[in-house]
């Protein structure tokens, strides 16, 4: 119980440790004296609830879902992976009350909403939606790429509540020389450095225009939990997860690809053309990232157990970014032939798609069961990764293992 | 309440710490602690125990940690010193 009230605490002490950061930088302590507090093992908060992800990093979080806990068609709140780059804002509830979004930049008339104006000027919608880490499926690249080493779970589809970007957008009035957006949260750099973003990444214009994203306020019915960027976060489905700002306090329209925290370098970028694996690429041949792959995932049964039938039905979600899925099939012979799946429309455009299947097994054994999307453009998932330097968009198929003990 | 003392006993302590932190001469440091003090400041060091990484690209990841990340440039013969550790124990 007592280290219940401990994890309860740590946002309380990372508030704290930010203090320390900044005491420390006024005492100017030299770099190799770390402020004891800091070195303390923190307990993780919050993420209470969320006992039964993986966790990847601890400060700051970051956690995955494992695929057998992610076969709901929506995801709840509990299983939904956790991508932090900087601290959480500990904000007060007077300062969670009083939340206002900014609309700036390349536009005619610049805005400033409270949540209530949001909800009263525009229309409120509920859609459910995919929303993926740009480096999911990281931990696969061979060579090793630097990040968190995400598997397979940092993947979600929820039901998010809140009014479309594109009304919020078009209330402002788009200046024609706008090409893209920056999208900026409360969040803290790392550092401590009030003057820099945690992260602060944006989209074309095209796509923030788009009647499916949505400044969010819920998140499947209730209010967005701080983890997730309470009170108020962008959702932009099938792009990185990166796009979808949390804590949202700006969005800035632009004239120019936005150059915020996590846009330049090599963030979220893979090379202009294919690279053999384990090469270095300047950064002038990069290119940013835009929707995500074609993908698939067998939420159902968890890889690993024993199977007392040769019956034994299989299902999970497909996914494109942008596009639909067409087909999904399934292999237990390592890909010699494919056997097509049930597929299901989505709840609604950039919801995942079910899909399940009987499978018929010739004999007792050990087997893989493979899962392969199609996409409206007849793109596949690879059966292995096309490795870049950062270690993204690894889509490639998915793989359990079972034993048919009959 | 208990609390509060804790906190101030920390800002006490903190105040100490800046005034014997000279005693700490970086050549008595063993390379865990080198890791320890010079990377677990902003994020907890489970950034660095997940990666698997070439010397080449430790020595990326200090550079980007100096250039986007507001990190204290370390003299450079910690800084060898420190990726030679990460690539012999982190490394691919
Ligand atoms: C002044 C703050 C600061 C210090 C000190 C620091 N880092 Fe970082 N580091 C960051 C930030 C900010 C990130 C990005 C976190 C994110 O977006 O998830 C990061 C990310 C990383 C990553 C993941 C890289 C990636 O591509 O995602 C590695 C590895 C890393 N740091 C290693 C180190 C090492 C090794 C040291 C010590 C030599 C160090 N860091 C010291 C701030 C710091």
């Amino acid at each position: 119980m007592k280290r219940k009230i401990t994890r309860r605490g740590f946002i309380k002490k990372h508030s704290q440790i930010m203090l320390s950061v900044s005491l420390a930088s006024y005492f100017s302590i030299p770099m190799n004296v770390i402020p004891l507090y800091a070195n303390d093992a923190i307990k993780i908060d919050n993420i209470h609830k969320k006992n039964d992800l993986t966790i990847l990093n601890d400060r700051p979080i970051n956690a995955e879902t494992p695929p057998h806990l992610l076969n709901d068609s929506v995801t709840p709140t509990n299983r939904h992976f956790v991508r932090n780059n900087g601290i959480m804002p500990n904000l007060t509830s007077n300062e969670v009350n009083n939340w206002t979004l900014k609309i700036e930049g390349n536009v005619h008339k610049e805005k400033l909403y409270t949540i209530k104006d949001l909800k009263e000027n525009f229309e409120v919608i509920s859609k459910v939606l995919q929303l993926e880490c740009g480096g999911n499926g990281r931990a696969f690249f061979s060579p090793p790429t630097p990040g968190n080493q995400w598997t397979y779970g940092a993947i979600s589809c929820s039901e998010w509540t809140g009014v479309r970007l594109l009304d919020v957008l078009k209330a402002s009035g788009i200046k024609d020389t706008s090409i893209y957006t920056g999208h900026y949260g409360a969040d803290i750099h790392l550092s401590g450095n009030e003057n820099k973003d945690a992260i602060s990444r944006g989209v074309p214009i095209k796509k923030a225009l788009d009647v499916n994203n949505i400044i969010a306020f819920s998140m499947n019915g209730k209010n967005i939990p701080k983890i997730h960027g309470s009170p108020l976060r962008l959702i932009c489905p099938g792009w990185p997860g990166s796009t979808s700002q949390k804590w949202l306090t700006k969005i800035k329209v632009l004239d120019h690809v936005h150059d915020g925290t996590k846009m330049t370098g090599k963030s979220y970028k893979i090379p202009k053309y294919s690279t053999k694996p384990g090469n270095k690429v300047s950064d002038s041949d990069f290119k940013i990232i835009e929707s995500m792959p074609v993908k698939s995932l067998i939420t159902f049964p968890k890889t690993g157990l024993t199977h007392y039938s040769l019956k034994l039905n299989v299902n999970g979600h497909a996914w494109a970014g942008d596009k639909n899925i067409k087909k999904l099939e399934i292999s237990i012979d390592y890909g010699v032939t494919w056997i097509e799946a049930n597929l299901f429309n989505p709840i609604n455009k950039y919801a995942w798609q079910d899909w399940n299947i009987e499978i018929i097994f010739p004999s007792k054994g050990y087997y893989e069961i493979w899962s392969k999307a199609t996409d409206e453009d007849n793109i596949s998932q690879p059966y292995d990764i096309n490795w870049n330097p950062k270690g993204y968009l690894n889509n490639t198929i998915h793989r359990i293992h079972t034993v048919i003990n009959v | 309440m208990f609390k509060n003392i804790k906190f101030t006993l920390f800002f006490i302590l903190l105040f100490i710490i800046k005034n014997i932190s000279f005693a700490n001469d970086s050549d008595t440091l063993s390379n865990k602690e080198l890791l320890k003090y010079n990377c677990s400041s902003c994020h907890s060091l489970n950034t660095i125990y997940q990666q698997r990484l070439s010397k080449e690209q430790w020595k990326e990841i200090i550079l980007l940690m100096y250039s986007e990340n507001d990190m204290p440039k370390m003299i450079k013969k910690k800084e060898d010193i420190l990726i030679n550790y990460l690539a012999s124990n982190y490394g691919n």
